[in-house]
């Protein structure tokens, strides 16, 4: 064996990182391309991979109890057929109520009014300021015009991926289609594409399906269930303040909170929001308010998180903007929501493969 | 007793293959071709029930375990594991020869040679260590690998089986730990005897 040079290495390592940013740079731009022609079937693979991961234990625990992995399968969806009826009869009416209500206060509520009265309150304690500032008092309708076409753009563009991916027919046929196939046939499926790996690469590829899938799995389980339990905590607070739309805010934190760092500080908005129209008085209201939050936030960070979420999922702020940016800019409101779980995924991946190759002397 | 009475069946067998390539094409030439080949699934388990890991194993157990096992084929010549990279598991040879190499002085070096129903490389499936030597197909061969994530599987799913195989997994690596000792015993009498001469 021959060893090179220190000089000669250290150029090879800088190489190797122009290349691999390159490559990131074609895959980024390559996935601009062509996301908006697979755009729909992304989404449902992703709704589908997701309910196999989180479903697989189950089948698994139920075939170990002796009962067979076809009728696992059949009792799993049979319970989740019921549970959508359940949930179509009860919570989506109170949601649809809530919703409803909720946006009836948000259109009586006097933004122009808002906006005046405080300006009048600056310029009796500041004089001059407002003129300083450039601040004109019939702005505020030309900046609710321009807030309301950039988020109705952005919600048009959300509800149109919804619209189209999660219509009814993808929903209730190709998502639970493949979500049978994944949960009847997933291990076979990935035998029959391991052995097609060249016997130069087996091995290797052998422990990284296994670590990915091991890694993602949990990921997968442990983002939803602390979501779920940060989303039952700030609802649960928030009923106990006495807060109107308890059950709508305590899904908005939980959904959240999957974005990591800044989720739950998006969260303080729609939750301050209702506040100000809903509750008297105001100030009590946003303190409780604070109080739940951080609450939940402290429970999430101290007890949860280290609980469930592995640190080697674990993302650097810096990346978590500009994958929810990105996530945004793709796909919308789901785009920013599923960014981060995504990069997580990608990142899991990308590094086990760097290591895997690295120990297994393919490069 | 066995059923491979023809050189034929040792040819398919992969044991001791025929001396020349004269004599395979004889053998076929004459093979009773009506009583049919022997599938895939057969010619492994041959090589696995003469492995002591999967003797004896109950019918049932089998139909699970072959859900586990991965097929490989490997040219001559192929580098089938490098010394020093991540042990995943074990390999029972099927059909074929694999020669087990290390490198000593940049040279590489024969430590032993294998064939039809041996197995290598079992200590991988109890923990991730390197591989103390690599592992290269001398002729065509044919090898059926059980991996420590399948293993791990099989414990969760039937816990019975899994703890049988782990049970003999033990008692092999008992045997090459004590003929290791036995090994090393007889080199340190050849030592101190030298030493006293």
């Amino acid at each position: 064996m021959s060893s090179a040079t220190p000089a000669i290495k250290e150029r090879s390592t800088v190489y190797r990182k122009i290349v691999l940013g390159l490559l990131w740079l074609g895959v980024f731009y390559g996935f601009f391309r062509i996301f908006p022609y697979i755009r729909d079937l992304v989404v449902v693979v992703i709704i589908a991979v997701v309910l196999n991961y989180i479903f697989r234990p189950i089948v698994g625990m139920m075939e170990r109890r002796g009962v067979n992995r076809i009728y696992a399968i059949a009792i799993i969806f049979a319970i989740l057929i019921l549970l959508l009826v359940l949930l179509l009869n009860g919570l989506v009416p109170t949601l649809i109520d809530e919703i409803g209500s909720l946006s009836s206060n948000i259109e009586s509520l006097d933004i122009q009014g808002i906006y005046v009265s405080s300006i009048d309150w600056l310029e009796a304690r500041v004089p001059g300021l407002v003129r300083l500032l450039g601040i004109e008092p019939d702005q505020a309708s030309d900046l609710m015009d321009r807030i309301g076409t950039a988020t109705s753009g952005f919600l048009k563009q959300s509800l149109s991926i919804l619209a189209s991916a999660a219509n009814v027919l993808s929903l209730s046929i190709v998502v639970p289609f493949l979500l049978f196939f994944l949960l009847k046939d997933g291990d076979k499926m990935m035998r029959a594409i391991i052995r097609r790996v060249p016997n130069r690469f087996f091995e290797m590829t052998m422990s990284l399906v296994n670590r990915v899938d091991t890694a993602l799995g949990n990921y997968i389980r442990s983002v939803l269930l602390e979501s779920s339990i940060v989303g039952l905590l700030v609802w649960g607070g928030l009923e106990v303040m006495g807060l109107r739309f308890a059950l709508i805010l305590g899904i908005i934190n939980g959904l959240l909170n999957m974005i990591p760092f800044f989720g739950p500080l998006i969260a303080y908005i729609p939750t301050a929001v209702v506040v100000l129209i809903t509750f008297q008085p105001i100030g009590w209201g946003l303190f409780w308010m604070v109080i739940v939050l951080v609450s939940a936030q402290a429970i999430d960070n101290v007890l949860l998180k280290p609980l469930l979420i592995s640190r080697s999922t674990s993302v650097h702020p810096a990346t978590v903007l500009l994958a929810v940016l990105i996530g945004g800019r793709v796909a919308g409101a789901i785009g920013m929501f599923v960014a981060v779980p995504v990069f997580s995924i990608i990142q899991v991946i990308v590094l086990d493969l760097y290591d895997h190759l690295k120990s297994y002397r393919i490069i | 007793m066995t059923d491979k009475n023809t050189v034929l069946d040792d040819v398919v067998n992969g044991e001791e293959a025929p001396p020349s390539s004269s004599s395979k094409r004889l053998a076929i030439e004459w093979a009773p071709f009506h009583r049919g080949k022997v599938g895939e699934e057969t010619l492994v388990k041959r090589a696995l029930r003469s492995t002591p890991l999967f003797e004896n194993l109950r019918s049932r157990d089998w139909k699970l375990m072959s859900d586990l096992f991965h097929v490989r084929d490997y040219s001559a010549g192929e580098v089938i594991f490098e010394k020093g990279t991540p042990g995943l598991g074990m390999y029972v040879i099927v059909d074929g020869r694999v020669k087990i190499v290390t490198e000593e002085k940049g040279k590489d070096v024969v430590l032993t040679t294998l064939n039809h129903g041996d197995f290598f490389g079992e200590m991988s499936l109890i923990d991730e260590i390197e591989r103390s030597a690599g592992a290269v197909a001398e002729t065509q061969t044919r090898l059926v690998g059980l991996f420590r994530p399948q293993l791990q599987q099989l414990m969760t799913h039937r816990p019975r089986l899994g703890i049988t195989l782990f049970e003999r997994l033990a008692k092999i690596v008992v045997q090459r730990l004590r003929y290791s000792n036995q090994l090393l015993l007889q080199q340190m009498q050849e030592y101190k005897s030298q030493e006293q001469a």
